[in-house]
């Protein structure tokens, strides 16, 4: 059974272009007991809000306008006046495609979840942001939470984090 | 607000070069182990607010629907990018929020839309034929209000439009 984690004081940013899935993610993630939840419709949207107020983690919606989620997470990530350089990235959506997962963790992001969505799934993220928090790695071309610990199809092989084709261009 | 550095990369860096950086826990510290909702019970509200959005949904997926017979109506007159963009983005909402409330047909044409769209090689022409008939097809979806994975036929046509899509890109 799951411990029975208060995350009262767990400060929440959603981003998500689309209103109805705002409200519903924000109405989910009260219902799991966070504290605090604010929403973002954009990327630019959202780093106003990183920049103006403190965060714990960020869920991000992929496909958005103007500023979509792999642009934002690329920006917190590696722009010198970021406002949020470690903070930790759920990246929520309907793609499911593998390519679209392996990509995303070149962006940066944290954990990786697939739309449709269940609270389970996303209290199963959370907590696992919090009990198993990973190393940042910076390399020549690529800075973000060590890729070889996110939940995604198993990384094998030598040690190629600091090779090209490991890295995405930043 | 203090704003973290992003660690430096050494002129010329040698192609393994890498750097981790480990940081405190403080999440950890910030959200006990106890105290909190009881996890079933928190996943029993979340499910008991996903239900009571199902109504809420069903009207936008009207507002949706409505919306994706103008966006195919400007598509049909100009077949060009900046319209075929216009409901990809549209369709990209309506498949990730489908199978969230009971509609995963929807979530399962809109895949296959946003696969033609997005992941065809780029000399391969969209055919707008079949742009038409992912939509018409999210049409009678809604329209018959087919939950669950539909009957025969409906299985039938999604798996159709899949197979044509998946020639299509190669």
């Amino acid at each position: 059974m799951s411990k029975s984690y208060d995350f009262t004081n767990l400060r929440v940013l959603v981003v998500d272009d689309c209103k109805f899935m705002r409200n519903i993610l924000e109405r989910m993630l009260e219902a799991l007991g966070c504290g605090f939840v604010r929403t973002a419709s954009d990327g630019i949207d959202a780093w106003e809000y990183l920049a103006t107020d403190e965060f714990d983690m960020m869920i991000t919606d992929w496909e958005m306008e103007p500023e979509d989620g792999p642009t934002l997470i690329r920006r917190l990530r590696i722009d010198s006046e970021s406002p949020a350089r470690y903070i930790p990235v759920i990246m929520l959506t309907g793609y499911t495609e593998k390519s679209k997962v392996m990509n995303a963790r070149d962006f940066g992001i944290t954990e990786f979840l697939a739309k449709p969505l269940a609270a389970r799934s996303l209290h199963a993220r959370i907590v696992n942001i919090i009990e198993n928090p990973r190393p940042f790695v910076r390399t020549a071309s690529f800075f973000g939470p060590c890729r070889r610990r996110l939940n995604l199809p198993s990384f094998e092989g030598s040690d190629r984090r600091g090779s090209a084709e490991d890295a995405v261009e930043i | 607000m203090a704003k973290d550095e992003l660690p430096e990369v050494p002129v010329n860096p040698d192609k393994s070069w890498h750097q981790v950086v480990e940081r405190p826990n403080t999440l950890a510290k910030k959200v006990p182990k106890i105290g909190g909702k009881n996890p079933e019970k928190a996943f029993a509200e979340a499910e008991s607010i996903v239900k009571r959005m199902a109504a809420e949904y069903v009207d936008k997926l009207a507002d949706d629907i409505e919306q994706m017979k103008k966006l195919a109506a400007a598509y049909r007159s100009d077949p060009s990018d900046a319209n075929l963009d216009k409901l990809f983005r549209l369709v990209h909402n309506m498949r990730g929020q489908g199978a969230t409330f009971g509609f995963p047909l929807i979530t399962e044409i809109g895949r296959t839309f946003c696969r033609y769209v997005r992941e065809r090689p780029a000399d391969v022409e969209v055919k707008p034929a079949l742009v038409d008939q992912h939509l018409k097809a999210l049409q009678v979806v809604y329209s018959q209000s087919i939950k669950g994975s539909g009957d025969e036929i409906s299985q039938a046509v999604v798996h159709a439009l899949s197979e044509v899509v998946e020639k299509e890109i190669g």
